[in-house]
Parts: C-alpha cells; sequence; structure tokens
C-alpha cells in the first residue's frame, strides 16, 4: 500500500474527527468545514512560498488563522436555527473558494499554489493523528464534552440547568475550526500543491457522512470508518462517481436501517470494559433448589 | 424578605391570556402548590418564572433582585431548578452525566485545561462527580449511574429529573406534577422524599400537581388557578373547605362535607 | 446604459426569478409538509433535465410535450425519492435533523449517477421555436424567456389554487399543521406525503427543462436547488407565497450583482447578504415564529 494513501486517509480521520465534537456531539451540522482546512492549508503554504518562513509560524499561523476566522463566522450563524446554520456553512465554504480563486496574486487563484516545501512526512502525520484524535478524546469526557450532548438532545433543558448554549457552541465550534486549519497545514506541507477545488463541500459532506456511517457520538466510529471508507476505495481503486456513489447508498442505507451507526455510541474503552468483566468473573453455575 | 416575590405578572398567546394578573410569595423553607384544572396555566408560570417565557408585563423578584428580564440560564445560575411535565432527561447521555450537567456551568476549568488534562480539570471532574453522587443517593439511584435514562422504569426517571434538578443546589425548584403516572406506594414515597428534602437542606418548593393526596400531604399553602386567574390561596386546610364551592375543579375526590 | 438594455436584463431578470419561483415553490412544498430543506430537490431537477432532453432531441417532441413528461417522470422519481430516503425515517420518528442529511445524499447520489451514465459530455437542447427572439421595438426579448415566464406563472397560480381551494390542498395543508392530527381525522398522512413529492417532483420537472434550455444540460444543474432554497428562505420557509416574491428578489438582486460585481466573486456577496438577511429577519418576509413550550 502506498504511503500518500496512508497520509491520505489519516488527514481524512483528522478532518472527520474535526467535525466530531460539532456535529457528533452538539448536533451543528456543517457542510464547510473543509473551508478551514483550506485556510489553514493556505495561510501555511503562502507563509512559506513567498516569506520564507519556518514550519512552526507557517503551521502556527494557519491554525490560529482559522481560530480567528470562525470567531468572525461563528458569532453571527451560530445564532441562527440548525438548519439554516448547516446552510450557512455550505454557503461559507463556497465563499471561501470564491475568495480563494478571485485572489489570484496571493493565493494563485484557479491555479493553486505550487511548490510548498515538503516538510512533512508519514510520521509526522501519524504523530498529528494521534495528537488530534487524544485531545477530542479528552474534551468528549470532559464537561464540555457533556454541556455539548445536553445541547444537541434538548437546547431549552440545557439553558435551564446553567448552560450558555451559545457561549458553548462558540467553543466548540473555534476547537473543531483549528483541527480542520490543522488538517490543512499538514496536506500542504505533504502534498506541495493545494488549489481551491480540493476543499469544498462534496469533501466537507463526504467528512459528515463518515461520521454518520460510524455512529456520530462514537469518537472510534467515526475514526474506523473514515478509515475504511477511505482506504477501501483506494485499494479497490474506483473511479471517484463511482466511489461517491457507494458513499451515499451506504449512508442511505444506515438512515433507513441503522440510524444510530456502525458502533452507536460505544468506544473501544467500551470494548476494554467488556473484555474485563469477562476476564474478571468466572461463569457460575446457577444454584439448584434443593 | 420572601425568596420569591412573583408580582402581577401576565401571559398572553394571541388571543388567549394563559396568565392573567398572577402574584405569588414564596417564604424561604416552604412548600407552595399550585393546582387547577388543564389548560388554567400553571405551567406557564413556570415558564414565565424560569424565563422560557417573557413576560408581557409584572416582575419577578428572587430574594430581593429582579429577574424579570434575565436570561434562562441566568436564572438557573441564580438558584431556580425545575422538572418538566413530560420528562426531558438527556437521553444520549447516562444517568451520572445528567446528574453531573447542572455542575458543568461552573467554570471549575477551562476548555483548554479539559483537553490537555491539566489537574485542575482532574480535580473539577473529581468534584462533580462528587456532588452527582450525593445526588444519585438521595434518590436512591446510585446503583444506576451508568444506565441510560430510557431504559429506567417511568418511575426511576421521574426521581432522576429530581435528582438533577437538586445537583445545580437550588434555592427554589419548581416541580411540575412530579407524582404523574406514579402509582399509590410510588406517590406516598414521593411525599416523604420531599418532606425529607425539606427537612435536610435549605431549599424551598413550588409544586404543581392533579394529585390532591400529594398537595393537601406536602404543601404550605395552595394557589388555585384557573383559565390563568388565581380563584383562591389559602392553606390546605382552607382549600379543602372552598372545596364545596370548587367541586367543579377538583372533581370528585373531595367530598363535600358542607 | 441605455432603457432598452436594463428593460432587457430586467426581464432577463424576471424570467430567471419564473424558474427560481418553480424551484423555490417545489422546495417550500415539501419543507411546509414534512418541515425539512429537501436539498434533493437539486436532483430531481438534473434528472428532469436529461428526461426532457431525451423527449425532445430524442424523440422530437415540443417543448410543451416534453415538459410535460419530464413532469410527469419527476413526480414519479419524486414518490421514488420519498420512498427510499424518507419514508423509513418518517416510521422511526426520526430527529429532524436526518431528513436533511438524507435528502443532501440522496441528492448528491442522483447527480453522481448522472455523471457516470452521461459522462461530462455536454448536452443542449434544440432549438424549439421558429423566430428565437421577439422584437418590441427596441428591446429583443428571447421567445423561450417569455415562454417560461408564462408557463410559470399559469403553473403557480393554479398550484395555488389547488392548495387553496381543493380538498386535496387542504389535505395538505392539514398534514403540514399537524400530521399526527391529521391521521385521526381520517386523513391518510402517507398518501398526502407522496402526493407531495409527487407534485414537488413535477415542478422539479418543469423546472429542470426550463433550466436545461437555457443553460447546458449537466448532472450538477440542480445545484440550482439552492437558488430556490435562498429564495424560500427570503420569503419565510414554508411560505408559497414567500418562495415566489423571494425567487424575483432574488433573481433580479442576481442580475443587478452580475451587472456591478461579475461572476467570480459572486458567492462571497451572496454569502454575506444571505446571512445579514437571515440575522435581521430569520423567518423571512412571510414566515412565523413558533415559540418552543416547555
Amino acid at each position: 500500500m502506498n504511503e500518500s494513501v496512508i497520509v491520505f486517509t489519516l488527514i481524512t480521520i483528522i478532518g472527520v474527527v474535526s467535525i466530531f465534537p460539532l456535529t457528533g456531539l452538539t448536533g451543528l451540522f456543517s457542510f464547510g468545514q473543509a473551508a478551514y482546512m483550506a485556510v489553514g492549508a493556505y495561510i501555511a503554504g503562502i507563509l512559506a512560498v513567498f516569506y520564507q518562513m519556518p514550519l512552526i509560524v507557517c503551521g502556527l499561523a494557519g491554525v490560529l488563522g482559522c481560530g480567528v476566522l470562525s470567531m468572525i463566522v461563528g458569532y453571527p450563524t451560530l445564532k441562527l436555527r440548525r438548519d439554516f446554520f448547516a446552510l450557512m456553512s455550505l454557503f461559507l465554504g463556497e465563499a471561501i473558494k470564491a475568495v480563494l480563486n478571485a485572489s489570484g496574486n496571493i493565493t494563485g487563484g484557479a491555479q493553486g499554489l505550487s511548490s510548498i516545501p515538503k516538510w512533512v512526512g508519514l510520521p509526522g502525520v501519524i504523530v498529528g493523528t494521534i495528537v488530534v484524535v487524544a485531545l477530542v478524546a479528552f474534551m468528549k469526557y470532559s464537561r464540555f464534552g457533556r454541556m455539548c450532548l445536553a445541547i444537541k438532545t434538548d437546547e431549552l433543558a440545557a439553558k435551564s440547568f446553567g448552560i450558555s448554549v451559545f457561549a458553548t457552541k462558540m467553543k466548540v465550534y473555534v476547537f473543531t475550526s483549528m483541527i480542520a486549519g490543522f488538517a490543512g497545514v499538514l496536506y500542504a506541507f505533504y502534498i506541495q500543491y493545494i488549489d481551491p477545488n480540493m476543499f469544498g463541500w462534496t469533501t466537507s459532506s463526504s467528512w459528515v457522512i463518515f461520521l454518520f456511517f460510524g455512529g456520530t457520538v462514537s469518537l472510534t466510529g467515526s475514526v474506523l470508518s473514515a478509515a475504511i471508507l477511505t482506504m477501501l476505495p483506494e485499494m479497490l481503486r474506483f473511479a471517484s462517481e463511482l466511489r461517491t456513489v457507494i458513499y451515499c447508498v451506504i449512508i442511505i442505507a444506515v438512515l433507513n436501517f441503522r440510524p444510530q451507526g456502525l458502533l452507536g455510541d460505544k468506544e473501544i474503552s467500551d470494548l476494554f470494559k467488556w473484555i474485563k468483566s469477562k476476564l474478571a468473573k468466572p461463569k457460575k453455575l446457577p444454584d439448584k433448589a434443593a | 424578605m420572601a425568596l420569591l416575590d412573583v408580582k402581577n405578572i401576565n401571559k398572553r398567546f394571541g388571543g388567549v391570556v394563559a396568565v392573567d394578573d398572577f402574584s405569588m410569595v414564596v417564604e424561604p423553607n416552604e412548600i407552595v402548590g399550585i393546582i387547577g384544572p388543564n389548560g388554567a396555566g400553571k405551567t406557564t408560570i413556570y415558564n414565565l418564572i424560569s424565563k422560557v417565557y417573557e413576560l408581557d408585563s409584572g416582575q419577578v423578584y428572587l430574594e430581593g433582585e429582579e429577574i424579570s428580564h434575565q436570561k434562562q440560564e441566568k436564572v438557573a445560575k441564580l438558584g431556580i431548578a425545575r422538572t418538566f411535565q413530560n420528562i426531558r432527561l438527556f437521553q444520549s447521555l447516562t444517568v451520572l452525566d445528567n446528574v453531573k450537567v447542572p455542575c458543568d456551568y461552573k467554570p471549575r476549568y477551562t476548555f483548554a485545561e479539559s483537553i490537555l488534562m491539566l489537574p485542575r480539570r482532574w480535580k473539577g471532574e473529581a468534584e462533580t462527580k462528587r456532588e452527582a453522587m450525593e445526588c444519585l443517593e438521595l434518590v436512591g439511584l446510585a446503583h444506576l449511574c451508568n444506565e441510560k435514562p430510557s431504559n429506567l422504569p417511568y418511575g426511576m426517571q421521574r426521581r432522576l429529573e429530581i435528582a438533577r434538578a437538586l445537583a445545580l443546589k437550588p434555592k427554589l425548584l419548581l416541580l411540575d406534577e412530579p407524582a404523574a403516572g406514579l402509582n399509590p406506594e410510588e406517590a406516598l414515597g414521593l411525599v416523604d422524599f420531599l418532606k425529607n428534602i425539606m427537612k435536610n437542606l435549605d431549599i424551598s418548593m413550588i409544586l404543581i400537581e392533579h394529585r390532591m393526596d400529594v398537595i393537601m400531604e406536602l404543601c404550605d399553602r395552595i394557589y388555585v388557578q384557573d383559565f390563568g386567574k388565581t380563584i383562591a390561596m389559602g392553606t390546605p386546610e382552607q382549600i379543602q373547605t372552598d372545596a364545596c364551592v370548587l367541586a367543579a375543579y377538583l372533581g370528585e375526590e373531595e367530598e363535600c362535607n358542607a | 446604459m441605455g432603457v432598452s438594455f436594463i428593460i432587457q436584463q430586467l426581464i432577463n431578470g424576471i424570467s430567471k426569478g419564473a424558474v427560481y419561483a418553480l424551484i423555490a415553490v417545489g422546495f417550500a412544498l415539501i419543507f411546509s409538509v414534512l418541515k425539512f430543506s429537501n436539498f434533493a430537490h437539486g436532483g430531481l431537477i438534473s434528472i428532469s433535465a436529461f428526461i426532457g432532453y431525451f423527449f425532445a432531441k430524442t424523440l422530437g417532441m415540443g417543448l410543451f410535450l416534453s415538459t410535460l413528461f419530464a413532469a410527469i417522470a419527476g413526480g414519479i422519481i419524486g414518490i421514488l425519492l420519498d420512498t427510499i430516503g424518507f419514508y423509513n425515517l418518517r416510521k422511526r420518528k426520526s430527529p429532524r435533523i436526518f431528513y436533511f442529511v438524507s435528502s443532501i445524499t440522496c441528492g448528491i447520489l442522483f447527480m453522481n449517477i448522472l455523471t457516470i451514465l452521461f459522462g461530462t459530455t455536454y448536452y443542449s437542447m434544440p432549438n424549439f421555436f421558429e423566430n428565437p427572439v421577439i422584437k418590441l421595438g427596441t428591446v429583443r426579448i428571447v421567445t423561450l424567456d417569455a415562454v417560461i415566464l408564462g408557463v410559470c406563472i399559469v403553473l403557480l397560480v393554479v398550484l395555488m389554487i389547488v392548495i387553496r381551494r381543493t380538498k386535496l390542498g387542504l389535505a395538505i395543508r392539514t398534514v403540514a399543521i399537524d400530521d399526527t392530527t391529521a391521521s385521526l381525522m381520517g386523513i391518510n398522512s402517507n398518501t398526502v406525503v407522496r402526493i407531495t413529492f409527487f407534485i414537488a417532483g413535477g415542478l422539479a420537472g418543469v423546472a429542470g427543462v426550463f433550466l436545461a434550455s437555457n443553460y447546458t444540460i449537466d448532472p450538477f444543474l440542480g445545484n440550482m436547488v439552492v437558488k430556490g432554497f435562498i429564495a424560500s428562505v427570503i420569503g419565510g420557509l414554508g411560505s408559497l407565497p414567500g418562495a415566489i416574491i423571494g425567487a424575483f428578489l432574488l433573481s433580479i438582486v442576481e442580475v443587478a450583482l452580475t451587472i456591478i460585481t461579475g461572476d467570480v466573486i459572486a458567492p462571497a456577496i451572496i454569502f454575506v447578504l444571505t446571512l445579514g438577511f437571515l440575522l435581521i429577519r430569520p423567518n423571512g418576509i412571510a414566515g412565523k415564529f413558533i415559540q418552543e413550550k416547555a
């Protein structure tokens, strides 16, 4: 198996994990998160190519730039109702694509940005993925994870227990955008060429699809499904339209027959607990009443 | 000073007057009941106090501070907790997590600390868990802490809702038909439980109920609502004597022995 | 800029608006009955465009007949869409956001199937009229635009009459308000939903053929559904008259923008404008605000 397939899969995992807190935990569907990946990639790439900044500066700028943008965009859009938010996220993606295409002199426009130095290799991406998954897992089990799930289930009830819904949504949105930006930075420095079309709504939608397939509330499920659904088509060499059709059919099947996704809300820690419980207690024979 | 002072609040929805010039006082350590036929505006009163709805007019004071135009989450932080008529538990969270949620608004640790697993996070989580388990033990559900609420029988879900409300450490607890759907034995258990809470905690309660056995046992005073208006207010004995006049509202539960 | 140029652009805008109105109404219809934004509508539009092309080019039928058959086909596919995309969700009472995800997925599915079947060759509709342009003084009106405008108006009027004045319309409005109660009143809400999808599909069919006549036919023509969505939102989600007004407003703004700023940056401007609009008036022009009860 090709190294670039593995790297691409890992970066997709980071992307799916980036929307996990936003969509899986808080229930805010966004079809434009890949736009933040674009922002991170372009900021980092431009700084490296035109200003010869070192990796650390480019990477930090990319991620923080996403943070700032998400604060500006999040402030008005998070006040909208959920389907409007979803829609505006789609438009955001297209708007950013339009801006990137139109600012040809800075970004290379539709021709894209090339000759980005290769500063990231397989080990870097592996470490990045592990770090991101860990951060998101830690978030899930903290008070923020609980508040997000409460908001997703019942916003009104959440408010009646003191939760500041808007503030929580903002924190999650900024967090997830920065992770997507990080994915973009890694991608730019690995593949060395980026163009606006790579980060459109189809990429964002596929992340949502992977999330759903694995089980919206299961981080393990998201990671597994992103891995399987990215690697399998590569290995079987499907053309990209056929691959998309298969993704769609999978999602429709999941929604119709197993809406909780592959793993529902189970995590890998549940597997360990289950194994532990089976090992701890030897089976007792029932007492026969005398 | 009264704990809760509701002055002349009004709410209409289109042409329907849900709450008509309602006033109420709740003293510290008191249980006040609100009864009346369905549609009398009782839950709307809760929604106005807890700020789910905006007041059309009137004021609400909590411990002397005006809360008439505060946001819902602010009022919760100031110490008003509630349960809901149709149980609104967080179904995606475990029983224990449900009771942890009311502790979560407190900034025991920041977002950054949570994802980096810094010490304040561990301390904060431990404290939250301790407080949540205490509330679960109070209602006798501690052994089910890792279950999903949907797996619990109805009576236990109602108890869980109360545990969750108590986890907010409220000064005032609004209970919306807590005995609905309970059999007589469970209802008695609820009465004892609430009496215990009143004894052990520094708290006041407002109770909306249709079960007369529960209301008369527990409440220090009762407001009787109909079509948004208060038609009577007094101690259980006073209301019961009024029962002859209100026989139509109280139904056949109370015999008119005048 | 001459007056005739402006008038021409206005007519162009209004004709576009009429098609947007068709899309918006189909979209709003589903929203009012099922309470979600049906993005699969775009897929229906694309499919109908190809079907219309088949009837027009291959079978050589005129505009009217092609549109009619495309509409019927659209309606049938609309019902098919409901079966694979939403029927089970209704049965399970899934949360509303699932319908939205399902609709986007079905939309992408349809458009990608079309891509696989027809590749990326450009097809275009044959010329339907002997006189492609009508001249009124100095103003030149494209015949197609005029016909489209006329047909759309007729269709919309007929639709409003059906919704407001017939028993079927009443059934649809009832299910839209509360489908449980409607069922208790003896209305088979599932049948009503299916019929609604048929009507919406039919509207998509007509819109597909008209769009195809104005642009080239490609599988992603259906992305025009976004215009229908914006129009619905401006007009107030779920309100049919609102959708129509929103559609015309949108098309006029678009025409103005194209003259002033050009195409490339347009998506960004539309984003900012829509966002502003949603913040100031989230319920649109005619929408209603529903307070959540505790």
